[in-house]
């Protein structure tokens, strides 16, 4: 039997920003096992509404609710670029950071926080590079240890900030694949930024659509808004947008861009 | 070489040897942090201050008719209590979040260094301790041999204060500082762990230099750490290897300036720089 959903984070009329707010009021419900993806150009609030979801940087007006009455439990995916390599750290050691926050008065990760967090690695396929320095892995390998670290702590909601944006399109498609499959196993709901077209109608039942400059808050089914009206008045470029059977195909006017299981 | 043999002269350096190694480990250790933070630089502004409240200390005793150096002397004009609010106060101005500082980060450490050095200097050339300007000035720049009883307790205390706070919180300090955005996205109070973390390195730091002086302090926090991370592929290993060779530097240091008659600090501070030759030649993955 498969539990309904239940809403996680409620965005009601909020403004965001750092100062001044830099989008339309959102109303925005995320709920568990959901799979939303938010699409748009460089410089377009992608960023900001993630933080502003994750909290670290607060709504300007409006609210942001927590039906739950709690925060839901986050897991987060930076882009890979963030964690400083320069630590002399182990992916095991790296990956363990997900059970920090539910560490006790004594901050020691305790056998369960290790067994919990080789498994993680041993599902992400890194059982062979647990103990290797985190810095020498390579950017696929370094993407999938950061997503192995944000389920290790079984979160609701996985945050993912443009996970994909120095990968080649299989690394892309298998990364993506995997949170797929561990996200579902944990039940969680997975947010994600994405540059990917592709990423966000492979994976996504729900997209955001959004454009500062143009000032366009849309958010709806993927099949709603993943059209070629509505992806060109995104991005102020024809888009054609086809379907065929499952899969999604998407034009740039220069020819093919992309396409996508 | 120095006539009096330097185990004969046990009693003499006891204290100073003490203060040294305690001074050392403790900076060797927090400089992993420091380096691995990006923020060498604000070590050496943070030793600065510290300098320069030590240096006030002399300049307000003169007005006060009391003597900082002496046995009795009053909370509000102890070298260590000034350099500790100095440091403490600009470790948590540079501590400060981007959009409150509205300048960048190196402009205010910048700016901290130099107003710092440019004071050190000012308040040693005030006509008001012209007698002590010499001795505040080896004090300072690391040449001092002699260390209080009560300032080796100080140093001690603040050490083990340090090492409980990192006890407990080492894995959260390393959290925030190798991934502060996650740290941040998963509930960690991460600018109150900043805080604690800086607070340490000021506490440390004022200690530290009221015992060896600027230079060594400034030392003791980049080049153990630095060295150290040209060698090890794990964090403890880097962390006891920091330690290692602070300590073995600040007891070699001392050995060597005694009895060759060297500056204290700046012969420490080399053969804290001695430690990065094998580095240069060793090819860490």
């Amino acid at each position: 039997m498969v539990a309904d959903p239940v809403d996680l984070i409620q965005l009601r009329a909020a403004e965001i920003g750092y100062k001044k707010p830099i989008l339309p009021p959102i109303d925005l419900t995320i709920r568990s096992g959901e799979r939303i993806a938010i699409l748009g150009p460089n410089g377009a609030g992608k960023s900001t509404l993630l933080r502003t979801i994750i909290g670290t940087i607060p709504v300007l007006a409006g609210a942001m609710d927590y039906p739950l009455g709690r925060r839901p439990t986050m897991g987060y995916v930076p882009q890979s670029h963030q964690p400083d390599p320069a630590f002399p750290l182990t992916t095991h050691e790296v990956v363990i950071m997900g059970r920090y926050p539910a560490l006790g008065v004594a901050r020691r990760p305790r056998k369960m926080d290790h067994d919990a967090t080789s498994r993680e690695i041993e599902l992400v396929g890194l059982a062979k590079q647990e103990w290797l320095p985190f810095r020498q892995l390579s950017g696929g390998q370094r993407q999938r240890a950061l997503v192995a670290r944000a389920l290790v702590g079984q979160p609701e909601l996985l945050v993912l900030d443009e996970p994909t944006s120095e990968l080649d399109p299989a690394a892309e498609h298998g990364l993506l694949h995997l949170v797929d499959k561990l996200a579902a196993d944990h039940k969680t709901c997975v947010l994600f930024v994405t540059h990917q077209i592709s990423a966000a109608a492979g994976f996504a039942a729900e997209v955001v659509l959004i454009n500062h400059h143009a000032g366009v808050v849309d958010h709806g089914p993927a099949p709603d808004l993943l059209t070629s009206e509505k992806l060109s008045r995104l991005y102020g470029l024809p888009i054609e947008v086809t379907r065929e059977r499952s899969r999604t195909l998407v034009w740039m006017a220069s020819g093919a861009d992309e396409a996508t299981p | 070489m120095n006539e009096i043999g330097f185990f004969e002269a046990y009693f003499l350096w006891r204290n100073a040897m003490a203060a040294a190694i305690i001074a050392a480990g403790l900076c060797g250790y927090l400089g992993i942090f420091i380096v691995l933070r990006r923020m060498a630089f604000v070590s050496a502004a943070l030793s600065q201050v510290s300098g320069l409240g030590v240096a006030l200390s002399f300049f307000i005793g003169s007005y006060l008719g009391v003597d900082p150096h002496g046995e009795l002397v009053p909370w509000y004009v102890s070298p260590v209590f000034l350099a500790l609010v100095l440091s403490s106060a600009a470790s948590m101005l540079l501590a400060l979040p981007e959009q409150a500082r509205r300048t960048h980060p190196e402009t205010l450490v910048a700016l901290a260094y130099l107003a710092a050095s440019a004071s050190v200097v000012l308040v040693l050339a005030s006509p008001r301790i012209v007698q002590e300007a010499h001795e505040v000035g080896e004090l300072l720049f690391g040449s001092a041999v002699a260390v209080r009883e009560q300032n080796l307790v100080a140093l001690a205390v603040a050490a083990v204060v340090v090492a409980v706070v990192h006890g407990v919180f080492f894995k959260d300090f390393v959290f925030v500082s190798f991934d502060g955005e996650t740290a941040r996205s998963v509930g960690y109070p991460v600018a109150r762990l900043n805080g604690a973390l800086n607070l340490t390195i000021a506490v440390a730091v004022a200690m530290a230099t009221r015992a060896l002086g600027t230079l060594p302090v400034f030392a003791f926090l980049v080049l153990p750490a630095g060295a150290a991370l040209l060698f090890a592929r794990r964090l403890w290993l880097a962390t006891l290897l920091a330690v290692a060779i602070a300590v073995t530097s600040a007891m070699l240091g001392y050995y060597l300036s005694f009895a060759y008659q060297l500056p204290t600090g700046p012969t420490m501070a080399a053969l804290c720089a001695l430690a990065w030759l094998p580095g240069l030649f060793v090819r860490r993955r």
